[in-house]
């Protein structure tokens, strides 16, 4: 892969014409159709930071009231809103969407990308974050805001103890922006396994990447729990049916052990993306390479898992059997172990290498200091006899601070200073900086250390105030003045990050000298990253060849020829990062924007109780994706694509690892775990019911309608598979009527099941046994509609001339959908129909 | 074969992540069933021999991938020296769960 040498005129033409093919049109037009990973993630990046501002003046309202104990800034319906959505704010609409919106502004220019593998999703999942955050906050104009804590613990939450709006608003607008989470996690981890420049395989993967693998991995598990916990709510608070209700056999501890099993993950989501930036900013300014590396990558795939295991220690006190508890204890203490390799293997490369003192290296601190404190709290807190000491108490609310604020938020500022050169191409002022940063340290110790002696003097969390006895209102004085001098600090830092772009001092590309290839891309930043591909050849591929940074602006090298005139991406082997493929993205579109808007209105009439419109918003958002879907590709692609340096590819609809496939793998996943989610509450259901199916909710025999629908399922599977065979084999002839008998079967199913179990189970307002069982076949319904409805969009493509035997991609996507589908669906059938047969 | 997959270096993992589901189940139900508890605690002590035996294997498999690498440094040789390790503390963490097995019982 040598590049080619070529004369400065054609290069200057190359430029001016990628320039062009990447380039956002001008305008708010162009703003609004923008799909660029660039655009997209410094809108994540901004959006992300007005939500925390938006946070944290609740917060400060919070601390006014808490002030002293006989303070009246909020009444205690007030105090209740202002909490919750602090909660909600701190943790939904903002520690996770500005990692994200980090993690896809940087990881391409990281990775030696153009671009995220799925531009237009990630623009969508922006605008489903934007109109969810609005959601949520349009509560407070209809005075209905959320006030159940942002853990919505049940009965607290449902339709008898919350009659008004206000958890649907939390409900319905933490759902819609998640959906920026579930797509970011899908886009990032597709990104890092297969569009990696050349030889960088995965031991020279920068850290930050690996972070954000992981992260995604553990977003793609851990919020489905979540999501099917807020979709079983509101249906329950909507619809009447029953799933948290013990009065008809729900259980409330359902509730808290899905949020859990989201929760507890939810804080190593935040944290190990901030790893990730601290595992990038201390090699820098040690000014070497990273000592144990592999060490590193260890703790975090160990953290990803062990994370999983700790979520009934947010449940010690709710009286769950001690042996169990223990479980979580000590899955709680074991996870302590790679986070304390990642502190050493940092504390490490500092101590050999010779610090440079900068603003980011001052965050650095910051984050070693508080975040250790935190953690130490936490292993106390994980001790269960202490725990129960401590629930509740303000104790609690000075850990998570640590841990969160530490853990996250000085990790987060470390990254704003040190890749604020890069973004805006000038450098933020030292002293503006450094004293922001001490404004932000002080204020923060000064306003959370005093909680810990609050809580154990026995201040409770959650509580709008305390009694004169208790002593704690000088120490929440203090707390609530640092709290101010806090909230100046971010507020300088934020107006000193945003007036770098215009006053900063003009700086050169790479000013701290780092050694990662995001430091390669031209200052300032062209919207394609690279003029061509870069070659890696080492760890720190800046530090190793000295010419890199200069090779990337010229077109000699790999996909440097614009001359399809798209949008390309080079793909590599996830394990060997060898070129496999090139990768033709698609280009800005109004279509997320209108596919976003199309969710938000269905939204919006469900939260009104306009049930029926809500449901016709279904037609118009199927026809939104697949006019999207329709727009995509590449239908003129050869089978084989010139990509510079004497290298010959084929594209993406003809290779293995095509991110399509990718895509739908880890899809996949994510649909299973919101599945498994289900399957559990089924189980927890059924380990707290006497009698199941209880008496008088119907009887669940095998009858001849359920064996029919298991039949139908099965012959859908044959027919596809067999369709499958013959479309790789070429023959289409053969091909076109066994896909359409596969759908027809599907469509069969579709007719005979929800009658089946309608017939056999009691409606599902009489018991959560009903309930759930209604729930499972609906699920199993939705996904073999959505199957057959992408599998005859692909035949239409067929038809069209799409996709063919030689470029298979979208049929062997489609298939695989409909495949996983009905496994699903066989699987709930077995669950429904069989389990009550066989236990008797 | 499977040493060239991305997967290949979580699976240590795996056996922690299904025993700790497995014993929290089987606890669950032992406790909300009435089952016999002493076959409670044989039946979780058996899942950690189980799990226990899972990394063994994956980690030999690790160890075996790592010397057949020794003449290569580059990714294989990376992938099956982390298999290795996390195997290592896949069994720690496997041990620590079900540590208070011995120590509890099962439904207090
Ligand atoms: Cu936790």
């Amino acid at each position: 892969m040598n590049p080619v040498v070529i004369d400065a005129k054609e290069n200057a033409r190359r430029l001016a014409e990628l320039d062009r093919i990447w380039c956002n049109e001008p305008g708010l037009v162009g703003q609004l159709r923008a799909v660029n990973h660039g655009t997209v993630g410094l809108r994540f990046i901004a959006a992300g930071f007005a939500f925390l501002l938006v946070g944290g003046l609740l917060a400060m309202f919070i601390r006014l009231q808490l002030a002293w104990f006989d303070a009246e800034v909020l009444d205690p319906q007030r105090f209740n809103q202002f909490v919750t959505l602090h909660g909600t704010t701190m943790m939904f609409l903002f520690a996770v969407p500005i990692m994200e919106g980090f993690a896809m502004y940087l990881l391409p220019k990281m990775i030696g990308a153009r671009d995220l593998p799925f531009p237009r999703m990630s623009a969508f999942g922006w605008w489903c974050y934007l109109f969810g955050g609005l959601f949520l906050y349009s509560s407070l104009l209809f005075d209905a805001a959320p006030d159940g804590g942002w853990f919505m613990y049940v009965p607290l939450t449902d339709a008898t103890f919350s009659p008004g709006k206000g958890p649907d608003f939390w409900l319905i607008g933490v759902t819609f922006a998640e959906i920026a989470a579930v797509t970011a996690a899908v886009e990032l981890i597709v990104a890092v396994l297969v569009t990696r420049a050349p030889g960088m395989d995965i031991r020279r993967m920068p850290l930050f990447a690996w972070a954000i693998l992981v992260t995604a991995f553990m977003i793609a598990f851990g919020f489905p729990p979540l999501i099917l916990a807020s979709i079983l709510l509101e249906i329950q608070r909507a619809f009447g049916f029953v799933f948290f209700d013990p009065a008809l056999g729900g259980d409330p501890l359902l509730w808290q052990h899905l949020f859990w099993l989201f929760g507890h993950p939810e804080v190593y989501i935040i944290f190990l993306p901030a790893a990730g930036v601290v595992s990038m900013v201390v090699p820098t300014f040690a000014r070497r390479p990273i000592i144990g590396y592999t060490w590193i990558v260890l703790a975090l795939v160990a953290t990803g898992f062990l994370s999983f295991g700790l979520w009934v220690h947010h449940m010690f006190a709710v009286g769950i059997p001690l042996l169990a508890l223990a479980f979580f204890s000590a899955a709680s203490m074991a996870v302590a172990i790679p986070t304390a390799i990642q502190v050493f293997a940092w504390i490490a490369t500092l101590w050999s290498g010779r610090p440079w003192l900068r603003v980011p290296m001052l965050h650095i601190f910051g984050f070693f200091v508080v975040f250790v404190l935190g953690g130490l709290t936490g292993v106390m807190l994980a001790f269960v006899p202490f725990d129960w000491q401590a629930h509740d108490t303000h104790f609690v609310v000075a850990h998570l601070h640590y841990v969160l604020i530490g853990g996250m938020m000085f990790p987060l500022f470390a990254g704003l200073y040190y890749w604020l050169p890069l973004a805006s191409g000038r450098m933020p002022s030292e002293s503006t900086s450094r004293t922001a940063f001490w404004l932000v340290f002080i204020g923060f110790n000064l306003t959370f250390l005093p909680m810990h002696l609050t809580g154990l003097l026995g201040m409770p969390r959650r509580a709008y105030t305390y009694p004169e006895e208790l002593g704690v209102q000088w120490l929440n004085l203090l707390s609530t003045a640092a709290g101010f001098v806090l909230a100046v600090g971010i507020i300088a830092i934020l107006v000193d990050a945003a007036l770098c772009f215009v006053h900063g001092r003009r700086g050169r590309g790479n000013p701290w000298r780092a050694g990662t290839l995001e430091w390669a891309v031209p200052c300032p930043v062209p919207n394609y990253n690279f003029a061509s591909i870069p070659v890696v050849g080492a760890r720190y591929p800046l530090w190793h060849d000295r010419n890199l940074a200069a090779r990337t602006v010229d077109t000699g090298g790999l996909l440097g020829d614009p001359r399809s005139g798209r949008r390309e991406l080079l793909g590599t082997g996830p394990v060997s990062a060898k070129p496999e493929q090139v990768v033709f993205l698609s280009s800005s579109s109004w279509w997320p924007l209108v596919c976003a808007m199309l969710i938000a209105s269905m939204l919006a009439f469900f939260i009104a109780g306009y049930y029926l419109l809500s449901a016709a918003c279904l037609l118009p958002l199927a026809g939104g994706f697949l006019a999207w879907m329709w727009t995509t590709g590449h239908r003129h692609a050869p089978l084989r694509v010139d990509a510079g340096s004497g290298l010959s590819l084929p594209p993406q609809s003809a290779s293995r690892n095509a991110p399509g496939w990718w895509a739908v793998v880890i899809t996949m996943l994510i649909d299973g775990s919101l599945f498994a989610s289900l399957v559990f509450a089924y189980f927890y259901l059924w380990l707290g019911a006497g009698a199941w199916p209880p008496a008088g909710t119907g009887d669940p025999r095998l009858t001849w309608g359920s064996l029919a629908a298991l039949a139908l399922l099965a012959a859908c599977w044959a027919c596809s598979h067999f369709a499958g065979r013959a479309f790789l084999g070429g023959r289409r002839a053969r091909h076109v009527p066994l896909a359409a008998f596969a759908i027809a079967t599907a469509c069969a199913y579709l007719l005979v099941y929800p009658s089946a179990v309608t017939g056999l189970v009691a409606v599902p307002q009489a018991h959560a046994y009903a309930s759930v069982v209604w729930i499972l076949a609906g699920f199993a319904v939705v996904h073999v509609a959505i199957a057959a409805l992408i599998c005859g969009f692909v035949l239409a493509r067929v038809a069209c001339g799409h996709v063919d035997g030689a470029r298979p991609l979208e049929w062997r996507v489609a298939l695989a959908f409909l495949r996983y589908t009905l496994v699903q669906a066989a699987i709930a059938w077995a669950v429904v129909h069989l389990f009550p047969v066989v236990q008797g | 074969m499977r040493r060239s997959r991305f997967g290949w270096i979580a699976a240590p993992m795996l056996p922690w992540a299904l025993h700790f589901v497995a014993i929290y189940s089987l606890q669950g139900l032992v406790c909300a069933r009435g089952w016999n508890q002493v076959g409670g605690v044989v039946g979780m002590l058996a899942l950690t021999v189980l799990a226990w035996g899972a990394t063994a294997w994956l980690g030999a498999l690790g160890r075996r991938a790592l010397a057949a690498a020794a003449d290569d440094p580059g990714a294989t040789r990376f992938a099956a020296r982390l298999v290795v390790w996390l195997s290592l503390l896949s069994a720690v963490a496997i041990l620590f769960t079900a540590l208070p097995v011995v120590l509890l019982a099962p439904c207090e």
